[in-house]
């Protein structure tokens, strides 16, 4: 399941998601908002808040789609991925993805390619906010 | 005819921040002659190789032809993550 949230992601709901007797092993990542990032000058700057926009409609059908292709191409049970949109601060979780298995290589494998091809694909955009001041779209950082 | 214009990300700052009524006057338009026109219109160079259209929601081709009334959208790379 994909899905874009306004509020905080719950990660123990998430994770109840992709619980299943079958799997052996779990694996998920957490993409936080950190303090600093290169602006597309590539000068190092001191971030103070995200805002994550997305077009809602079309980035669920692409990221399900994401979700759907892993569960294919991979030996795993269950797959999920959040991102947040919206105001977000320094700390706070931007994107969660989770995946369980038999084993453990297939969930890493299934969890990297789902963060990867939301990253690349699903319509959500990062507008960054400087501490000086300045702000500005981030470009893809894949 | 009427369409409305939406733009994406970066594209905000470059076009509009808000969708945009346009008249178009060639009831043939294309989305891609909507957005070179939009591009000539605001002095910024295409970028119809990264640029992803949207149709009434929905993803589209640059040579899908434009009705009266379309919403046409255009994304920027996306940069979620």
């Amino acid at each position: 399941m994909f899905s874009i949230s306004n509020e905080p992601i719950n990660t123990e709901e998430l994770k109840l998601k992709i619980t299943d007797p079958r799997s052996g092993g779990f694996v998920c990542f957490e993409g936080w908002v950190r303090n600093h990032n290169l602006d597309n000058q590539q000068v190092n700057k001191k971030v103070l808040e995200l805002h994550y926009e997305a077009h809602e409609k079309l980035a669920i059908k692409v990221g399900q789609k994401i979700i759907d292709q892993a569960l294919e191409k991979f030996e795993i049970n269950q797959a999920c991925c959040c991102h947040r949109i919206g105001q977000l601060k320094v700390g706070d979780m931007a994107i969660w993805v989770g995946v369980s298995a038999d084993h453990r290589q297939a969930a890493f494998e299934a969890c990297e390619y789902i963060l990867n091809q939301t990253k690349a694909n699903v319509p959500i955009w990062k507008n960054e906010h400087y501490h000086d001041g300045e702000s500005g779209w981030v470009e893809a950082n894949l | 005819m009427k369409v409305t214009l939406e733009f994406y990300g970066r594209l905000k700052d470059q076009f509009s921040p808000t969708p945009l009524d346009v008249e178009i006057k060639n009831h043939a338009s294309t989305i891609e002659s909507v957005y070179l026109w939009m591009c000539e219109k605001h002095s910024i160079e295409p970028e119809v190789e990264s640029i992803k259209p949207i149709l009434n929601d929905t993803f589209a081709n640059w040579d899908d032809v434009v009705s009266a009334n379309d919403a046409v959208g255009f994304f920027p790379p996306a940069s979620g993550g």
